[in-house]
């Protein structure tokens, strides 16, 4: 490790001011690579406030927690790292609410597979709410763990509501397809169940500013279920995801997500409401 | 602090185990020389220090993926500079201004001549005598550790342009040398 010969400090002076020649330097350099002593003589020669300024900035970050697996993962999608975290604060990605999204999907999948109209009704019931739910509750406030944060990042709102909403939607959607797919019923029930649900998360978000999420999102949700409920006692719980039913649904979503988009300046005023 | 019998790769093992005292071991005995060669290929201050701390961090998130086998500072080193280079990939200006380029007194000091003599041959001189051009391809590869890939892409040239003028400098070398 420590060379039986030590550059001479005359040497090292210059080499330090950055004085040497191009080939005494880079032979100076090839021993200060394997010689301690020398290196600690040229510690003295130099200013030490770099080094320790630079050693300052490693601890902070060898000390920094570490962010969590979502965030990593985010963070690798191409998000910044600000994003990632606020994203990652989002209820819809905490363990207990994935899990409880998930545990509603398998009974309402066991229910749809037992019985077959009944089943489908549940599934229609419950499908759609689960996104205007996790939207709900990443606005709510009382359910968002990193309220406080969001409320006072100078972030624009509108970015920060529709990355949010993507987050929640990423995190139920998928499964919500997967278990429409392999419903007994037709196909596109794997996908007709998203224009009700997007239709209720643009109607939370447009009159969030107003009302709270969480109670906007529980009248939807009585409201939908009702319409499904009474569909069934009719006859055909499909009813409400029928083609026409698709279009009067889009249309509200659309409207809603417009008042969104004109109004985003309010939107500063998200989940401050009393 | 740990303790000083330990080496450099007992050190980067620590490290591996989130051993905070061996990053600082690590780092008061590497930090300086590290510090210095990159001054001597950038006058940037600041762009010297932010290099420096994001190889000690590199060192620190890669140290479970250290191969035992190869020397611990030509390790650091080959961080350094590869930060260096990318950080200064835009600024041609900057970049170009590597050690062996810039500086052509042929005064050397009496240690240093002795320093330089290697079997009886003068290799300051001859290095002196070979063109830039040349010398910046030789200071890349040989002293600072880089591929010929590497090279090309630093000086801007391809690398075919690098192999060959680095085999010219070696012939030119072993003339001046003979």
């Amino acid at each position: 490790m420590s060379a039986t010969w030590h550059l001479d400090t005359s040497v090292l002076e210059s080499y330090a001011a950055g004085r040497s020649t191009p080939v005494g330097g880079a032979s100076v350099e090839a021993h200060l690579m394997e010689c301690r002593e020398c290196g600690a003589v040229l510690r003295e020669l130099m200013p030490h406030e770099p080094l320790d300024q630079a050693w300052r900035a490693i601890r902070a970050h060898v000390e920094a927690p570490r962010a969590g697996l979502v965030e990593r993962v985010l963070a690798s999608l191409g998000l910044s790292s600000e994003s990632a975290r606020l994203l990652a604060a989002v209820p819809a990605f905490r363990g207990a609410w994935l899990l409880g999204v998930f545990t509603v999907l398998v009974f309402a999948g066991v229910a749809a597979a037992l019985a077959d109209d009944t089943g489908l009704t549940l599934f229609l019931v419950v499908a759609p709410l689960i996104p205007v739910a996790g939207v709900a509750a990443s606005f709510g406030g009382d359910a968002d763990p990193a309220h406080e944060l969001v409320t006072v990042t100078p972030y624009s709102s509108l970015r920060l509501l529709l990355l949010r909403t993507g987050g929640v939607l990423a995190s139920s959607v998928p499964v919500t397809v997967l278990l429409g797919l392999v419903l007994p019923g037709p196909a596109w029930l794997g996908l007709a169940w998203l224009t009700p649900a997007v239709a209720g998360i643009a109607l939370t978000l447009a009159v969030s500013p107003r009302f709270d999420t969480t109670m906007t999102a529980a009248v939807f949700g009585v409201g939908w279920s009702f319409a499904v409920l009474s569909a069934y006692h009719l006859g055909d719980p499909m009813a409400v995801v029928e083609p026409l039913m698709q279009l009067v649904l889009a249309a509200v979503a659309l409207l809603a997500l417009a008042v969104v988009v004109l109004r985003s300046p309010s939107l500063d005023l998200l989940g401050r409401n009393p | 602090m740990a303790g000083c019998d330990l080496t450099d790769a007992d050190l980067i093992n620590a490290m591996a185990g989130k051993d905070e005292g061996a990053l600082r071991e690590l780092y008061d005995r590497h930090a300086t020389w590290i510090q210095a060669r990159l001054a001597r290929r950038c006058a940037d201050r600041d762009a010297v220090a932010e290099v420096l701390q994001d190889t000690f961090i590199a060192a620190w998130d890669g140290a479970d993926r250290f191969r035992g086998d190869g020397a611990v500072p030509a390790w650091l080193w080959g961080i350094a500079i590869r930060r260096l280079i990318s950080r200064l990939r835009r600024r041609h200006d900057v970049l170009l201004g590597p050690a062996l380029l810039d500086r052509d007194e042929p005064e050397l000091s009496a240690e240093e001549q002795v320093l330089l003599r290697l079997e009886n041959v003068d290799v300051g001189t001859a290095l002196s005598r070979i063109s830039p051009e040349l010398r910046v391809v030789l200071q890349l590869t040989v002293i600072d550790g880089l591929n010929t890939r590497e090279a090309a892409v630093l000086l801007d040239i391809p690398r075919g342009t690098v192999k060959s003028r680095l085999q010219r400098a070696r012939a030119t070398l072993r003339e001046e040398m003979a």
